[in-house]
């Protein structure tokens, strides 16, 4: 586990490194129960980046991109996620309980289990998006993007 | 000429998700690098381009639309792992939706490619789900 503060900067940075070389140089980021508590992330390009069951409390990732990476589990309640790009991000069982989603691209982003419930999706593109099993209560979605008959369903059973 | 038949241009744009502003990261990257493999094998009817919307992955030379999904062996099911339940229906969601599948092993144990292979065999995905590699 990575709890040293430089460290964490550093393998951070390595992985923003790795995200703009596609791979070439740097090294990904990928460690269990992260905990990137109080980070200002916002804008950064983090994609592919695996922090399951990472932590986020009073994080902010404001327009980060966080795609094709694996969060599933991770602790991103009441988490600023405002435009943040979340392309076919792992967020199976993530606590996402009153996040601000706001104009967020969730496409094809898997939600398994996913607490959402009080979230703030509006404007929010969920094409495509994996929502068996999510909670939604009090979820906010006006304006949000929705394609499929089972997604429309889904969000239809937490309408208020 | 780049790769697989491709120019430059066409092999990079093979990686660009258009649901993704068109960015190519290492994630759309693998995914080509799947794509164009099972083409060369014949399991995919080539040549095959990304699919504009950003819908699938893939269109094929037969107009079929073609999704890439990856299983990973290397985590337990809540940590994003593989669950058999759960990464099964993720198929059929992609399947019902018209699309095939193309399924990447690659971060999967033998153990559980097999089981997903018993378990795809029994819903009746047949050549609608390739496997790759």
């Amino acid at each position: 586990m990575i709890n040293d503060r430089d460290a964490l900067t550093q393998r951070l940075d390595q992985h923003r490194l790795w995200a703009a070389s596609v791979g070439r140089d740097g090294t990904q980021l990928a460690a269990e129960d992260l905990d990137l508590s109080g980070r200002d992330l916002s804008g950064q390009d983090l994609n592919g980046i695996e922090v399951p069951g990472g932590r986020f409390e009073n994080a902010t990732l404001a327009g980060a991109d966080l795609s094709g990476g694996n969060l599933a589990s991770a602790e991103l309640a009441g988490v600023d996620l405002t435009g943040a790009q979340l392309v076919k991000t792992n967020l199976d069982y993530a606590d996402l309980s009153r996040a601000q989603l706001t104009g967020a691209n969730l496409r094809r982003a898997s939600l398994f289990r996913a607490r959402l419930n009080g979230a703030v999706l509006d404007g929010a593109d969920l094409r495509g998006a994996y929502l068996r099993d999510a909670d939604l209560t009090g979820a906010s979605l006006t304006g949000a993007v929705l394609d499929d008959p089972e997604l429309g369903r889904t969000v239809a059973a937490f309408a208020p | 000429m780049a790769r697989f038949g491709r120019t430059v241009a066409e092999y990079e744009n093979l990686a660009r998700d258009p649901a993704h502003r068109g960015k190519i990261t290492a994630k759309t990257a693998q995914e080509r690098k799947v794509g164009l493999e099972l083409e060369k094998r014949g399991d995919v009817p080539g040549p095959i381009i990304r699919d504009p919307t950003g819908a699938a992955e893939f269109i094929d030379a037969r107009g079929g639309k073609w999704d890439v999904k990856g299983f990973n062996s290397g985590f337990r099911p809540s940590k994003g792992g593989f669950d058999l339940g759960t990464d099964a229906g993720k198929v059929d969601k992609s399947l019902s939706e018209g699309e095939s599948v193309m399924l990447d092993t690659s971060e999967m144990s033998l153990g559980d490619i097999n089981t997903l292979k018993v378990e795809g065999a029994a819903r009746g995905w047949g050549n609608t789900v390739v496997y790759w590699p």
